[in-house]
């Protein structure tokens, strides 16, 4: 095993599986265009008649000479110019319309993709979320959409568009003359390789330097976030030379970009001009010969001249979106994340609260050790049961896998007798009730933390679920009552509040199985007795299983089960345990200022 | 000396006054070029529709077609010539504007490091981070490109000009008449265009918010099946970002279009008003042609002027943003000049301390003597003012003048380098770099110390065995993209940290919290060892805890109650003295106590 495969166990790489190439985005795209068929429609027919019309544009010009001015014809030249003001008002109009339609095109694509993208993420099993930090997660849905965006209207539609209007202008330089035109582009090839080598060169600079901005924003994030510690740690002036070796290294990166771009473009207009003069050239001789007028000369002048712009926009795709490419290609990688199974089709309305775990092993990955071994257990309706143990015990482990959260290596966990991986796993969670240690709390209002927006929960049920949770009075404490905004994270909640929101969260929705979680964090002693009353109400009448840090929680639980090592070691109740001089005993003892420090 | 202060001090006076002036002059040489290369480009780039001109009048005299070879020969040269100095421009205007720009980020840099925890309290990271990336990338825009245009659309403007003029004075006019309406345009549609991208980064605020909401809450969220609840709401979001993103589009969509329009305009009034002069024979058609190119030359400028002046605003206002950080004064301004090399004593003397910014009194007239060598303890409630008390012995926020001294000196005389070398505070909360363990560890050390003594820190701290046990060992990578290291072991890292500085003091302030008992215990019994040797080598220990187990290791425990010092004694005189310390040690008392306390309680509940 290399050494880099090594460390992707710990936590998976941020890549792409594969190359990414405009191509595969376009047929990743397709379906998503396929929607919006009449608008994509009436986008490509802008961008044909636009190529069209711009051509017009400069054949009306030479007709203008040829006829009008050596024919001395002026109300045909008054006419040419009419008609040259209408084709240019077309041409504003059809660039106008491709534009527009377009970004509507594109915004709406987006709009549907970030959707979906928010389905599959929520539809990802925990096993990704543990691989993958939220911020990359986040960026996926944000950021990268964005890029992918970019691609799309600036990418595949310049590429488009100006395909298109090459073709175009090709097509009208042959029109007037196949041999001048022959002549004239024969120079273009050995330049075309120029700028196709330049232009790769450009891409790769830039690719360097945005990895280098990368590295410079992170850096100057970590630092601005832990500059205590550096000032504490007298560690401040080697950050400092280490930031100036980081920016200078990007100046130098930029700076190699500046000059493959200074030779880009003049390379990229002496094509154009070496084109203009072979045509001056051969046009003079053909002129000479009189196989082409004055005119359609000059209207080649011009179609030449038009060459360049789409030339350059093509290149500049080429160059800028390598970068976005990646981005793109990461969404569609997320996209093809196998999402949780949720092969159980059994759905339950209600559950009666007896579980049985049978010969359970379950281990987080084939790395590690087994977290779970071998797990009987039967838990009756209505029973409550607290979880017991050291750190890694095992106790987290179980309600995860309670929740379905994991798949099992071996053995089965049953809710009234049926095998769980029958069960379909939103209907399964949504009959469980969970309150963790450190409880999410949403942006939005305290309401809103207790439904969760649900649409079935209404105000009264909130309300009364509030109520039943204890904390009626913190929260009208506040005039806005259950309007009250939290912050993000519940910032402006204490860790006993945003507590006793879970437990009005559970009152809400009013599940059969209770899963509690309870909190070690400190606790201020005005929530904590308020926690108290609605542990005891919120087991009432419920199954309930509990990893239990309080005395009084344990005391009030039907039976406590000790886990040591991924193994049930002991269970019973309280005093039977501690006569038993065991494992409980050793915790107990060992821990007792944990039990009532709090 | 003086002197090269003084002219320091007015060139800083230029910088803030006028920075692009500023700029100009400590980087003259490669803007000079630039600018000349700039000049000549435009000079010979004006030439070709002359050429084009003589070209296109040759061929209709059916001129030989060796004198058509030299026009074209002359053509080639010029062309040359155009791409020979707009290769030049771009290279030394190029290194002008990046170079700036790197000098402007070790400045916003370097202040960074100066300023003290207030500071960052006050400005979020996110903001800081746009001022060195985004600040600094549009005033970099606006010094380089934004400069750059307006400098080229005058040059083109200055030389195109006269050459129109000196075709035909008459066309000239008559077509150029609408172009000065083109800035003016350009100005209106950027001003709704600015409008509709704000709202539509604003909605992308939302979109991203909503989003993070949904990930990091993934856990509550599949626990109550909500997944389609939120995307529905996500949904409403994301549709809002559509919206606004579809009326930035709509702007977007028509600016050049109206633009292009803007030329075809000149090419159609050129057809009007100048066909006739060449009927006549007044004017030949290489004119006609090479005045039609004119025009077209023409509209950049209008658009640069537009564009250009945009930047420099941006730029700006930018500028503006950065220097009102570069102005900020560091409220822990590194001025002393003792130098301390061993530690005496502290004395706290009637200390009375707010947060900047603040208005409540965190510390209300603490008076406090530490003397070398001893173990002190703190203890109190949370927000009793105890980790404050910590930070302001390490000068972190600023404090009345001879309210903290060591060894006699009050600590805004000593020099910061000396009185953090003196000091090792290992912080609540444990922040770890991305960087590998070892050099996590030796984060305080000037020098890279052997691979035996990083071993010895860590295994002081119980660590060694958990960090062999990685695939790299010490070399693994912490952070995002490294190994993740739980709450207990990241403590244990920083204590490692305070441990290898081997520092006359260090403030262990609550930095066991999540450390599991039995290594607790361990590592308290190891601390107390380490005390006894350090009293004979005169170290000084504080501990901040509300464990009793810790605090009992300390010669003197201090009770803190909102934000004051309500005793000072042994553990014994405290049981005595103070009723907080009397509570705790009932709470966590000795566990027989506790063991029957229980026991009854549990009857009653059975």
């Amino acid at each position: 095993m290399s050494p880099s495969e090594k460390r992707s166990n710990f936590i998976s790489e941020d890549k792409v599986a594969q190359e990414a190439n405009y191509w595969g985005i376009f047929v990743r795209l397709w379906p998503y265009v396929r929607r919006q068929m009449g608008v994509f429609t009436l986008a490509v027919a802008s961008v044909v008649v636009l190529a069209l019309v711009g051509r017009v544009i400069p054949n009306l010009f030479g007709y203008a000479i040829d006829d009008g001015i050596l024919k001395k014809d002026l109300s045909l030249l008054t006419k040419i110019a009419m008609g040259y003001l209408v084709a240019e008002i077309c041409r504003s109009l059809l660039l106008f319309s491709h534009r527009y339609l377009f970004n509507r095109l594109g915004n709406r694509v987006l709009y549907e993709l970030r959707s979906d993208l928010m389905n599959h993420i929520q539809s990802l099993p925990m096993t990704y979320f543990d691989r993958n930090p939220v911020g990359r997660v986040v960026t996926r849905a944000t950021n990268d959409i964005i890029a992918l965006g970019e691609l799309f209207s600036k990418g595949l539609v310049t590429v488009l568009s100006d395909s298109i209007s090459l073709l175009a202008i090709l097509g009208a330089m042959l029109l007037i003359s196949v041999k001048l035109t022959l002549w004239t582009l024969a120079i273009a090839p050995p330049l075309f390789f120029v700028v196709i080598h330049l232009s790769r060169k450009v891409k790769e600079t830039l690719r360097i330097a945005k990895k280098q901005l990368a590295e410079i924003n992170s850096f100057v994030s970590e630092n601005i976030s832990g500059m205590r510690i550096l000032q504490l740690y007298n560690r401040v002036a080697k950050n400092l030379r280490k930031f100036y070796a980081l920016s200078s290294g990007y100046t130098k990166t930029q700076l190699r970009s500046v000059r493959y771009f200074a030779l880009l473009w003049p390379t990229l207009s002496l094509f154009n001009a070496v084109t203009i003069a072979m045509a001056l050239f051969w046009g003079g001789y053909l002129k000479a010969e009189d196989a082409i007028g004055i005119g359609a000369l000059i209207a080649f002048f011009m179609h030449l001249q038009d060459f360049q712009q789409p030339l350059q926009h093509i290149l500049d795709v080429y160059n800028q979106l390598q970068n976005t490419l990646t981005s793109a290609e990461r969404i569609f990688d997320l996209l093809d994340e196998p999402a949780e199974s949720l092969e159980g089709e059994v759905c339950r309305t209600k559950l009666s609260g007896q579980i049985t775990f049978k010969g359970v092993f379950f281990r987080y990955s084939k790395h590690l050790p087994w977290a779970l071994k071998d797990v009987d257990l039967d838990i009756r309706p209505g029973e409550s049961v607290a979880l017991v143990g050291r750190t890694g015990s095992g106790k987290s482990t179980m309600i995860s896998l309670l929740q379905r959260f994991y798949q099992l290596e071996r053995g089965v966990i049953y809710f009234d007798g049926q095998d769980h991986s029958m069960l379909a796993v939103r209907s399964l969670r949504r009959r469980m009730g969970v309150v963790q240690q450190d409880n999410f709390i949403f942006r939005g209002t305290i309401g809103d933390n207790v439904s969760l927006n649900h649409p079935e929960i209404s105000r009264e049920q909130v309300e009364r679920a509030v109520e039943r949770a204890q904390c009626s009075d913190l929260i009208y404490r506040h005039k806005s009552g259950l309007d009250r905004l939290v912050e993000e994270r519940g910032a402006n909640l204490s860790a006993g509040e945003r507590q006793l929101i879970s437990f009005a969260r559970i009152f809400a929705f009013d599940p059969d199985i209770l899963i509690l979680d309870e909190a070690t964090a400190n606790i201020d002693s005005h929530s904590e007795s308020r926690i108290q009353r609605a542990t005891n109400e919120i087991i009432r009448n419920r199954t309930s299983v509990i990893i239990a840090h309080r005395l009084s929680t344990i005391l009030n639980c039907d039976r406590i089960i000790v886990l040591s090592h991924g193994n049930i070691v002991e269970q019973g109740s309280h005093r039977e345990l501690l006569s038993q001089k065991g494992a409980y005993y050793d915790l107990y003892t060992s821990q007792n200022t944990e039990f009532v420090s709090h | 000396m003086k002197s090269v202060m003084n002219s320091r001090d007015e060139s800083e006076g230029l910088f803030y006054e006028r920075p692009f002036r500023y700029y100009i002059k400590t980087h003259r040489r490669p803007f000079l070029i630039g600018m000349g290369a700039l000049l000549a480009t435009n000079v010979m780039d004006a030439l070709p529709p002359l050429i084009l001109k003589r070209g296109i009048d040759q061929v209709l005299e059916g001129a030989q077609l060796s004198e058509l070879a030299i026009t074209t020969g002359l053509f080639f040269f010029v062309i040359g010539g155009v791409a020979l100095f707009r290769y030049g421009w771009r290279i030394f205007f190029g290194r002008f504007h990046h170079v700036v720009a790197e000098d402007l980020r070790g400045r916003i840099f370097e202040k960074f490091t100066i300023l003290g925890p207030s500071f960052f309290q006050r400005n979020p990271v996110g903001q800081l981070m746009s001022l060195i990336s985004n600040d600094v990338n549009s005033f970099r825009m606006a010094i380089g490109p934004g400069f750059l245009v307006l400098f080229d659309a005058f040059f083109v403007i200055a030389i195109v000009l006269p050459l129109m003029l000196s075709l035909s004075v008459s066309w000239t006019w008559k077509t150029l008449v609408l172009l000065p309406l083109i800035p003016f345009v350009i100005n209106r549609v950027e001003k709704t265009m600015n409008e509709r991208y704000r709202l539509q980064q604003d909605r992308f605020s939302e979109v991203s918010g909503v989003t993070q909401e949904i990930i990091s809450g993934i856990r509550v969220i599949k626990s109550y099946g909500q997944e389609e609840n939120q995307t529905r709401l996500f949904n409403e979001v994301s549709r809002k970002y559509e919206d606004a993103c579809n009326s930035s589009a709509l702007v977007d969509s028509y600016f050049q279009p109206v633009m292009e329009f803007g030329v075809a305009s000149g090419s159609v009034l050129l057809l009007l008003y100048a066909t006739p002069d060449v009927m006549t024979g007044a004017m030949t058609i290489g004119s006609l042609v090479a005045f039609h190119r004119y025009i077209q030359k023409m509209i950049w400028p209008m658009t640069a002027i537009g564009f250009g002046i945009s930047f420099v605003q941006q730029g700006k206002a930018s500028f503006e943003r950065i220097t009102e950080l570069l102005r900020t004064e560091s409220d822990i301004p590194d001025e002393g000049v003792v130098e301390l090399d061993h530690f005496e004593k502290l004395e706290i003397q009637d200390l009375t301390f707010k947060y900047p910014h603040h208005d409540e009194e965190v510390l209300k007239r603490v008076s406090l003597t530490i003397r070398s060598g001893e173990a002190i303890g703190f203890v109190g409630a949370v927000g009793a003012g105890k980790s404050t008390l910590a930070q302001l012995m390490c000068r972190l926020y600023p404090v009345a003048e001879n309210t903290i001294l060591f060894n006699g000196h009050s600590i805004e005389k000593i020099t910061q380098k000396s009185l953090r070398s003196l000091i090792s505070l290992v912080p609540q909360e444990s922040f770890l770099f991305s960087e590998t363990i070892d050099q996590s560890i030796t984060l305080g050390l000037e020098v890279m110390p052997t691979v035996e003594a990083i071993q010895e820190s860590a295994r002081a701290v119980e660590l060694h065995g958990e960090i062999e046990a990685l695939p790299f060992g010490y070399g693994s990578e912490l952070g995002e993209r490294g190994v993740n290291l739980s709450g207990g072991q990241k403590q244990r890292l920083t204590l490692a940290r305070a441990i290898i500085r081997n520092s006359p003091v260090i403030i262990l302030d609550d930095s066991l919290s999540a450390v599991d008992h039995e290594t607790e215990k361990l590592l308290l019994e190891r601390l107390k060892r380490s005390i006894h040797q350090r009293m004979e080598s005169q170290q000084t220990t504080i501990i901040i805890s509300h464990r009793l187990a810790s605090l009992k290791l300390a010669h003197r425990i201090v009770v803190f109650d909102q934000g004051k010092i309500e005793a000072v004694g042994t553990h014994e005189e405290l049981l005595e003295s103070s009723p907080f310390y009397r509570r705790l040690e009932e709470l966590q008392g000795n566990s027989s106590d506790l063991f029957s306390r229980s026991e009854s309680k549990g009857c009653d509940c059975i």
